[in-house]
């Protein structure tokens, strides 16, 4: 993962763009709560959960699409741009197949991360061209199967992934933490 | 046909790329819903996996840029393949030949144009380094080495024209062959983004910032990353190419001062028309007909 720079961009009348030194931020992070929703509203899988409009996402180069009207909760636009971060956290312990990944995250996570569970080979071809993860054919409960293990630099990404978390959180919760 | 069975199918058919990197993942996602059918069962294992438009969007996009970079490296290979066979030209031409100005200048706009446009895809195929990204940067990309394919063999041309000589055929061809390999690498991720995304907005990524976030990289999160609008660097680079074109002027033997003049301000010319003509082609700049939606930074 590369850091997103939140740099503001020229617009078409010509405002000067402006540096900014960049916070310890993943790609595509999201400081977005959940919009308050009514009940049997909300996207599938997607736990609701009551809060203030979200806050900006400062991003360059990647709209994230913001799903009109939908209960934002943890889940799909929160976990975009963390995806990488939690498959390599949960290769740390052991090498996996697409399925036992899934079952690990949702397992850590208590079952508040739901993800479509097919993102997951999209984003693990992403970490394999980033030579973050290898992969290969084996044997796995009886049937021939891609199984994904971390490289060293992966690894090394995995421990700063958590590093750039606990500044992140730390920021937001400066932030958020008087409204709850 | 179970309904895992019927979203393989229609994964199979909504997939753009071809051969092992489709039957991979078929095989993978078959394996999936296989186990998630025995614990949830069929349907309910289809609805997590999620719809079959978004997997294989980001499927093929995975592919697409990682077939973009690797075009690159071929497109770099070219590059500096016809940029030997130039060279082969130069100094096989006959001792008393001298170059007709137009034929001159010719060479020297098209060599730099190609090392300009090449570096740019370079520059921007170590940004998309394990970034996610959208079919219009594997568009730009393609554009990028196309441009500098391109351009190096019309430099190849122009050397020819504008100092003929004698060379081994082999010299001379060996460029435009790895060229010609490289543009079709080129062609065929460029073809693959299409069929990925039909409309294929035009993408604008400044080539400061890709350059310092390719330096973030490598020195850490600390270094700050600039993003700086496109006439000032024009500005800058028209000084430079300027500067560098006039002091070249002077170093040369034959060189005057109204001629070293003279080269800078065609030096200067050039970069700018270059930019204002090239520039939405390599994504520099918008072009003046698109509108604010049709363009992405």
């Amino acid at each position: 993962m590369s850091a997103a720079p939140t740099t503001k961009r020229p617009t078409r009348s010509g405002s000067f763009a402006s540096c900014q030194r960049l916070p310890n931020l993943p790609i595509g992070v999201a400081a977005c709560a959940a919009r308050r929703v009514g009940p049997g509203q909300g996207e599938r899988g997607a736990s609701t959960t009551g809060a203030g409009p979200s806050l900006c996402s400062v991003t360059v180069g990647l709209k994230i699409p913001r799903l009109p009207g939908y209960c934002v909760g943890v889940n799909t636009d929160f976990l975009r741009g963390h995806l990488e971060g939690l498959l390599l956290a949960v290769l740390v312990d052991e090498p996996g197949h697409g399925y036992a990944l899934c079952q690990r995250l949702a397992a850590r996570s208590g079952g508040e991360l739901a993800v479509p569970e097919g993102s997951l080979y999209p984003a693990l071809q992403r970490l394999e061209r980033s030579g973050l993860v290898k992969s290969s054919w084996a044997h796995a409960d009886g049937r021939r199967r891609r199984v994904y293990s971390l490289s060293a630099a992966g690894r090394r990404k995995a421990a700063a992934a958590a590093q750039d978390w606990k500044a992140f959180s730390a920021a937001i919760d400066a932030v958020l933490g008087g409204l709850a | 046909m179970t309904a895992a069975d019927e979203y393989l199918v229609e994964l199979a058919a909504t997939l753009r790329v071809r051969g092992r990197a489709k039957r991979r993942l078929l095989a993978e996602c078959r394996d999936h819903l296989a186990d998630a059918s025995a614990v949830h069962g069929v349907d309910e294992a289809v609805r997590r996996f999620g719809p079959v438009h978004e997997l294989a969007r980001s499927f093929d996009t995975e592919v697409a840029i990682g077939r973009a970079r690797r075009a690159t490296v071929a497109s770099v290979a070219g590059a500096i393949a016809v940029a030997g066979s130039a060279l082969v030209m130069l100094h096989a031409a006959q001792p008393a030949a001298s170059s007709p100005l137009a034929w001159a200048v010719v060479f020297f706009a098209c060599a730099q144009t190609s090392a300009v446009s090449t570096f740019l895809a370079v520059l921007r195929a170590a940004a998309l380094h394990g970034c996610e990204a959208t079919p219009g940067d594997v568009a730009l990309l393609c554009r990028r080495n196309g441009m500098g394919l391109a351009f190096a063999l019309a430099t190849l041309f122009a050397a020819g024209a504008a100092v003929p000589g004698q060379a081994p055929a082999w010299k001379i061809l060996l460029g435009p062959v790895v060229a010609l390999l490289a543009a079709v690498c080129v062609v065929r991720t460029h073809s693959l983004a299409r069929r990925i995304d039909t409309q294929l907005p035009l993408v604008i990524r400044e080539p400061v910032t890709d350059a310092f976030a390719v330096a973030r990289r490598w020195v850490g999160k600390s270094f700050p990353v600039w993003s700086v609008r496109s006439g000032v660097v024009l500005a800058v680079t028209v000084v430079v190419a300027a500067a560098a074109a006039f002091g070249w002027g002077l170093v040369d033997d034959q060189g005057t001062l109204p001629s070293s003049l003279a080269a800078a301000a065609i030096e200067a010319a050039l970069t700018v028309v270059g930019f204002m003509v090239l520039g939405p082609v390599l994504g520099l700049r918008a072009a003046r007909h698109t509108y604010d939606d049709s363009v992405t930074t």
